[in-house]
């Protein structure tokens, strides 16, 4: 037996005649009996009935027009790009040939360029002097190194661009804003077992440019180490460094230490990240700030070394990774400059200060490993040219990869100066 | 489909504008008149109206002849309402949400209650308007039923096919819609005084 609410879902059905058969009988029984029923179908028919009653309206008078001058611009587009893609169909090959065309003159100028930058390569009789040159107004300037990351038929007009950059650097070349400095066998040799790979990379560059190098011109003043210390200051290149002892806060308390530092806009630094991360030798050292200064100064010496290792050895990140993992209590954050100081507060509050060991956060000049690196990518650069060249590609694509390596650091040098690396170590 | 109908698709879809034109002249008004409905605006819905016939010059291409072009056409319409319906819900949604910063801090804006008071319903609310007010306050799917089939008159296996649901769904639609629209309408009356009843008995509505 139906109920009332299985005849109330008929009523629209009835009034619209869509009802056959025994429901029709079944419904009009129904509405007979049942009064509340019955109100509903008045209702609905009063509602219809007003709604059929009211009249259309009429366009809008200027309707036809307006949308008549839509549908022109519709159509312009559409055939605009429709013969577009015939014309391009129909010259294809045309097109082809004048790409072409294109590339091999853009490697031949670069050509011309590597053959010019070779110059500034010198080979000293036992030690090997490693001349860098770079315009300062250049250094913090990524486009040109970007560049190169892209493929190389993909871009004739990024390929010029880069090509201009290398020009100006090499028309510069003695004038007052270009600073030499270089690092010989025995500086690099205090920086662990490395300083060997860095010669045999540095060595490949130099063998493969001497090879088509005539010109050989001694710089005593380049083997002078102290001139190691950069003259050129790039405001954009100080990172900021600091490091907070944390002492008797009981069990783990790292997750509250990343929680805040999150909470602050940190990033935390894993080994693999690791840059200007300190080393576990450094964590051992208290807050004395010179003491600080100096750690955190070999520490900045690992992008030189990894940068100029990576040619040869890729996996030299490894031995550094291993020692930070070793040290599971140790934290490493890079934070908002402008938090910083709200953020030690806060550690402060939540550990209490008593239990904190703090320095002063110290500027770190990454200055020269920022140059340093923008040499060897130079370098890399003007080496990718020659095998593009001569069309090694297995070589190109292995340049390449160091390249990108290497700009890799170098962005995260330049990013870091807008952070302040806080190392954080949890002592019991 | 008239074989006059066919060769005017074809030039359409060779990117003719006036065969266009001809083709869907006949649908325009309808068009016009439902997104009226759902809009509820004039000159938003005349916008409406034309950017529903460029969508589908655009895609004339993809008109199946053994289609109904009507239908076709109708659904296109009835998309674009409810796309721009709900557009304009979340923008009002998102403007509720706005925080706005002010000197002293934040604080939530302020909206003002722009339902009418009673008063302002007695003095100036017609059937007419009533009843437009209460199609525009149900959710955008129950009045797009009560547009078709109550103001366009789209017998139920039309609806169906533009709004791409069986038979039996469209039934239960048009019931609830209608069962909405009433229980609104009830409403303001049982709200708004003797006056607005007298109104509705002289204009029909009990």
């Amino acid at each position: 037996m139906k109920k009332c609410q299985d005849f109330k879902e008929m009523i629209s059905e009835y009034v619209d005649d869509e009802l056959k058969g025994d429901s029709l009988h079944e419904f009009e029984e129904h509405i007979n009996k049942c009064s509340e029923c019955r109100k509903d179908l008045e209702d609905f028919k009063t509602l219809i009935a007003y709604f059929r009653n009211e009249p259309a309206e009429d366009l809008p008078i200027d309707f036809k027009d307006s949308l008549h001058k839509k549908l022109l611009a519709e159509s312009d587009s559409n055939t605009g790009s429709s013969q577009r893609v015939k014309f391009i169909r129909k010259y294809m090959p045309v097109c082809a040939v004048a790409a072409s065309l294109i590339m091999v003159f853009v490697f031949w100028i670069n050509f011309k360029d590597v053959f010019r930058m070779g110059s500034s390569m010198e080979k000293t009789d036992s030690s090997l002097v490693y001349q860098l040159e770079k315009d300062s107004a250049t250094a913090g300037d990524s486009d040109g190194a970007m560049n190169y990351s892209m493929e190389r038929n993909e871009s004739d007009l990024k390929y010029g661009k880069s090509y201009k950059n290398t020009t100006e650097g090499i028309e510069i070349e003695g004038s007052d804003k270009v600073e030499k400095f270089s690092y010989d066998k025995e500086k690099t040799k205090k920086n662990s077992g490395q300083s060997v790979q860095i010669n045999k990379s540095a060595k490949s560059v130099q063998n493969t440019i001497d090879n088509k190098k005539t010109t050989s011109e001694q710089s005593p003043s380049t083997k002078d180490i102290d001139r190691k210390a950069t003259k050129i200051k790039l405001s954009n290149a100080i990172a900021k460094t600091a490091s907070v002892v944390i002492s008797d806060v009981g069990t783990n308390r790292v997750d509250d230490i990343r929680n805040i530092a999150l909470s602050y806009g940190a990033v935390e630094k894993f080994a693999d990240a690791a840059l200007i991360v300190t080393t576990s030798d450094n964590a051992n050292v208290p807050v004395s700030e010179n003491i600080e200064v100096t750690s955190q100064k070999t520490a900045i010496q690992q992008p030189i070394l990894s940068g100029a290792d990576e040619p040869v050895a890729n996996d030299s990140n490894s031995s550094v990774k291993s020692k930070e993992v070793s040290d599971s209590t140790q934290l490493s954050f890079n934070i908002p400059n402008d938090r910083y100081s709200k953020f030690i507060e806060k550690i402060k509050e939540r550990f209490g200060a008593a239990n904190i060991i703090l320095s002063t956060p110290v500027d770190v000049d990454n200055t020269e490993a920022l140059n340093s690196l923008d040499s060897q990518i130079d370098i890399l650069k003007t080496q990718l040219n020659k095998v593009g060249e001569a069309r090694d590609i297995s070589n190109h694509e292995s340049i390449k990869t160091q390249i990108e390596e290497l700009e890799k650091q170098r962005n995260e040098i330049i990013s870091n100066t807008n952070y302040t690396t806080v190392t954080i170590k949890i002592v019991k | 489909m008239s074989e006059n109908e066919k060769y005017l698709l074809q030039l359409a879809r060779k990117g003719d504008v006036e065969a266009f034109e001809q083709l869907v002249d006949k649908f325009q008004k309808k068009v016009f008149n439902i997104t009226l409905r759902m809009i509820g605006n004039y000159d938003d819905a005349s916008e409406l109206t034309q950017e529903v016939f460029i969508k589908i010059y655009r895609s004339i291409g993809s008109f199946k002849e053994e289609a109904q072009l009507s239908t076709w056409i109708y659904r296109i319409a009835t998309n674009v309402c409810l796309d721009e319906i709900r557009k304009r819900k979340i923008k009002w949604i998102r403007s509720l949400d706005e925080e706005i910063h002010g000197e002293d801090g934040e604080y939530l804006m302020q909206i003002e209650d722009s339902s009418p008071t009673p008063d302002k319903v007695l003095e100036n609310k017609s059937l007419k308007e009533a009843v437009n007010e209460a199609v525009e306050s149900l959710p955008e799917k129950q009045r797009l039923i009560i547009v078709l089939r109550d103001m366009q008159g789209f017998s139920y296996e039309e609806i169906s096919s533009i709004i791409n649901k069986p038979v039996g769904t469209v039934k239960s639609r048009i019931n609830r819609a209608r069962l909405q629209l009433k229980e609104i309408l009830l409403k303001k009356r049982e709200l708004f005084c003797e006056d607005f009843v007298i109104d509705n008995r002289k204009e029909g509505l009990k």
